[in-house]
């Protein structure tokens, strides 16, 4: 890669002070973490739940503050309102749950037309349309307009948010394990949509998991983070064949399957 | 709720749920609410036709008759139709008393969403407020201030205002906090929200239902607080009838006249009654409805 990072993160530490039960301790939610991101690259950051991935990511989109250090957008430091303002019209996010992202008063047409409407984007009359049109590229119906979110299956909630976040035409997306809270088909319906809209809309990716067959799937380049820490980063098929660090090693053995297949393939065959 | 439970048939639930009533989760407590304020309200509206004689006509001739079949509510120290009293004294108590409930509700309800959504240091200064409000005892505020002030109508909803407010602003704070942290809000500020547009479109929404059994609820207890007051002469003036300032003019003779002062007394307490009956029921409904909301 040698453009120009269009979003990064400069030696950020957060620290969350926790009042239970006493004294109040401090957690250390991350350490001097950098990170880049390219413009169309995609981004895996990997880790266990409780490793900083999500704080990390909150960060970066300015729903949680640093103690210490800066985000850059496109090389410039964000630190006003309005910086953020100007960074969430090219980045936006999508999170985790899907059943408590979406306004549960709000029906689906209205949600997605909101950002046109903050933003004064697009006249109202064409709104219904961009909202059909998203709606349409995100593979399902128009009619989805007039729903309320309790109609819908976590699966449409999941393109519903995502439509949401594509509804600004941003450059970067940061996906906060989005599939993990869908059933397995529904997640690689998902998955494969979202490497489609990757590829129609050029977008930059920072995809969070803990699901190293989706990262290797997804990502060029990957993060591993454990208790805060970055503790290896690179390009994925790097990372994966020839991990450095012990903590990488274990994530990667812990992936079910893995030569589990072949083992079982193998075994058949014996008693066949 | 434990036939529903065993009721683990799939598919749409057989019959049960037929009934205008059932599928709206009208229990009989908010029919027999509804029914008795719309019955209440319609009498209130067309006290003029309804009313015998003029409210505020004396009769020396006829004073403290006991109720008969001319006068069927019988008449006061003065002689006047105490009937006719009673549903004029309706128009004034139930206006004020409504007139009331919307201010009380309006300054809570910004106050609630301020505190819930608002800038983090109004929090400590709103939260403190209301504690002021809540410690401090309301007929007391009310003697201070009449006392200071000559005792009038927009006086008496300006004290309904200062001690219902504290009520509403903490139910829609403790709803407008627990929504302010869920995902959604978080989203609507990524697409660029704005704080009112959050309150208003996002957060409000979820306000609404229990504002419906707060309205309910105040409008009984301003009921109760107009006639307590306008009981002890602060509230609505005589001549003007009100059930406060009727059960007052009343009150001396309760040895001998004992119509005086029940009658208006059950006027009070069957209004009330029913609107809190609404109240309940409103509350009932919502759970209801959230429950079925939850097992689909």
């Amino acid at each position: 890669m040698t453009d120009a990072p269009i979003l990064e993160a400069i030696a950020l530490d957060k620290v969350f002070r926790v009042r239970r039960k006493g004294a109040p301790h401090d957690i250390h939610a991350l350490k001097n973490v950098e990170t880049q991101l390219h413009p169309g690259e995609t981004l895996g950051l990997v880790g266990e739940s409780g490793s900083g991935k999500t704080t990390l990511a909150r960060i970066l989109i300015g729903i949680e503050e640093p103690t210490r250090g800066e985000v850059r957008f496109e090389g410039n430091a964000v630190r006003s309102a309005e910086g953020w303002r100007e960074l969430r019209r090219q980045v936006q996010y999508v999170f985790q749950d899907p059943f408590t992202a979406l306004c549960p008063t709000m029906r689906i047409g209205a949600a997605l037309a909101e950002p046109l409407a903050i933003h004064g984007i697009c006249p109202k009359p064409e709104r219904k349309d961009r909202v059909a049109k998203m709606l349409g590229l995100v593979g399902l119906s128009a009619d989805m307009a007039g729903r309320l979110p309790y109609q819908l299956s976590g699966g449409q909630r999941q393109r519903v948010n995502l439509a949401r976040a594509l509804m600004l035409e941003p450059r970067v997306l940061i996906c906060d394990e989005i599939v993990s809270g869908l059933d397995v088909s529904v997640q690689a319906q998902v998955l494969a949509l979202l490497v489609d809209l990757q590829g129609k809309l050029d977008l930059s990716l920072i995809f969070i998991s803990h699901d190293l067959r989706v990262v290797r799937y997804l990502c060029d380049r990957v993060q591993v983070m454990l208790l805060g820490d970055t503790v290896e980063h690179g390009p994925t098929a790097e990372v994966f064949d020839d991990p450095q660090h012990e903590y990488t090693r274990k994530l990667l053995d812990a992936i079910p399957d893995r030569d589990h297949a072949a083992r079982i393939s193998k075994s058949a065959l014996q008693y066949g | 709720m434990n036939e529903t439970m065993l009721d683990t048939g799939c598919g749409p639930r057989p019959a049960r749920r037929t009934g205008y009533l059932r599928r709206h989760e009208i229990g009989p407590g908010l029919a027999l609410g509804g029914v008795l304020v719309l019955a209440i309200v319609l009498i209130t509206l067309a006290a003029p036709f309804l009313a015998p004689a003029d409210p505020y006509a004396p009769n020396l001739m006829s004073v403290r008759q006991p109720p008969s079949a001319e006068y069927l509510f019988g008449t006061d120290a003065v002689g006047r139709d105490l009937l006719s009293r009673i549903l004029y004294g309706a128009q004034i108590s139930l206006i004020v008393a409504g007139l009331g409930m919307l201010g009380s509700l309006t300054f809570g309800t910004l106050m609630g969403m301020l505190r819930g959504i608002g800038p983090r240091w109004v929090g400590p200064i709103v939260d403190r407020m209301i504690d002021i409000q809540l410690a401090f005892p309301y007929v007391l505020l009310a003697i201070a201030i009449t006392s200071a002030v000559r005792p009038s109508v927009p006086v008496l909803i300006v004290l309904m205002v200062l001690s219902g407010w504290a009520g509403a602003a903490r139910v829609v704070r403790a709803i407008a906090l627990q929504e302010s942290g869920k995902d959604y809000v978080k989203a609507a500020q990524i697409i660029g929200a704005s704080r009112l547009r959050i309150a208003v479109f996002h957060v409000f929404p979820s306000v609404w239902p229990s504002l419906a059994v707060l309205a309910a609820m105040q409008t009984a207890a301003m009921i109760v607080f107009e006639s307590t007051l306008s009981f002890l002469g602060m509230g609505v003036q005589p001549p003007t009838p009100s059930w406060g300032g009727i059960m007052l003019e009343g009150k001396n003779y309760i040895t001998t006249s004992w119509w005086l002062t029940l009658l208006p007394g059950l006027a009070i307490m069957l209004t009330s009654l029913s609107l809190v009956l609404i109240g309940d029921g409103l509350d009932l409904r919502a759970k209801r409805l959230r429950q079925r909301a939850a097992q689909t």
